[in-house]
């Protein structure tokens, strides 16, 4: 374990209250190690596992007792077949129809385009009129895909935290 | 060990390496982690501990090439804390002795 992760993790067994000093503390070890030549991967297995640290600390819960984690297994299956999996389903076809949004305007956009070269497609409109909309549903399309990118950041972030959960719960972590 | 001895050792030694010096945090930790068998990581709980009660106070002061440590600093308390203590193991300790017969000591 290097560094980053065994701060990460032990700030993570920690109240908020308390994270900042107690962190500072061990970074300061570690890089006072460091400056005298030793590797973070040393220091850390010197320090103890984090939770090792935290239980010194009085911060650890202790492990629940294995009846409440089959409990909690049954009720987080039961929770995904009844609203677990509706909830992913549905917000995953929001994510793909506002994707769709996206690409069919990139799509007219460049149709658009691409169709002034075919002047009889629009033949009421002059040429450029053809040009400027065109430009306008491809920044459009710009626009709607950034924030689909944010959206999708986020979207993959509840995932792996919906994902997580069922490692803590099956993990008695 | 048990938790609460543990402890009590572990103090009686941070109270007693500050005797004389102001040390910071890794040097006390490798100092421990080296003579007793424990993790390093381990006394910075009872620094913490020794902390609230006021028992040490710290200070930061800028190192050689590098960012400013952490200082741990006897207090007066702790000072009388430390002799306690001290007092506690010496005491303690005779009356193991007597207890648990050492190697060729049994034997007259």
């Amino acid at each position: 374990m290097n560094k980053k992760e065994f701060l990460k993790k032990l700030k993570r067994l920690l109240p908020a209250n308390d994270q900042k000093e107690i962190i500072a503390d061990y970074e300061e070890h570690f890089n006072t190690g460091i400056s005298e030549g030793k590797t973070e991967e040393e220091i850390a297995s010197d320090l103890g596992t984090p939770t090792d640290v935290a239980k010194e600390f009085g911060y650890v819960r202790e492990k629940a007792p294995v009846r409440n984690v089959v409990f909690a297994a049954i009720g987080l299956i039961l929770f995904d077949a009844l609203i677990g999996i509706a909830i992913v389903a549905s917000v995953f076809s929001v994510w793909i129809s506002l994707w769709s949004v996206a690409f069919s305007l990139l799509v007219s956009g460049v149709a658009l385009i691409v169709s002034i070269f075919f002047t009889a497609l629009i033949s009421p409109f002059p040429w450029y009129l053809g040009l400027i909309s065109g430009i306008a549903l491809l920044g459009l399309s710009g626009l709607f895909s950034i924030g689909m990118i944010y959206v999708t950041k986020y979207f993959f972030k509840a995932l792996r935290w919906y994902g997580d959960l069922h490692v803590r719960i099956f993990a008695n972590k | 060990m048990d938790i609460q001895f543990k402890k009590g050792v572990l103090e009686l030694c941070v109270l007693s390496l500050l005797e004389d010096q102001d040390r910071y945090g890794y040097e006390l930790a490798s100092i421990l982690s080296e003579k007793v068998n424990i993790s390093s990581g381990g006394i910075y709980p009872v620094l913490r501990r020794l902390k609230t009660d006021e028992y040490v106070d710290t200070y930061l002061e800028e190192s050689s090439g590098g960012p400013p440590r952490k200082y741990f600093k006897l207090t007066n308390s702790g000072n009388k804390l430390r002799q306690g203590l001290k007092t506690d193991w010496i005491t303690l300790k005779e009356n193991i002795s007597l207890i648990v017969k050492e190697e060729g000591g049994d034997n007259q």
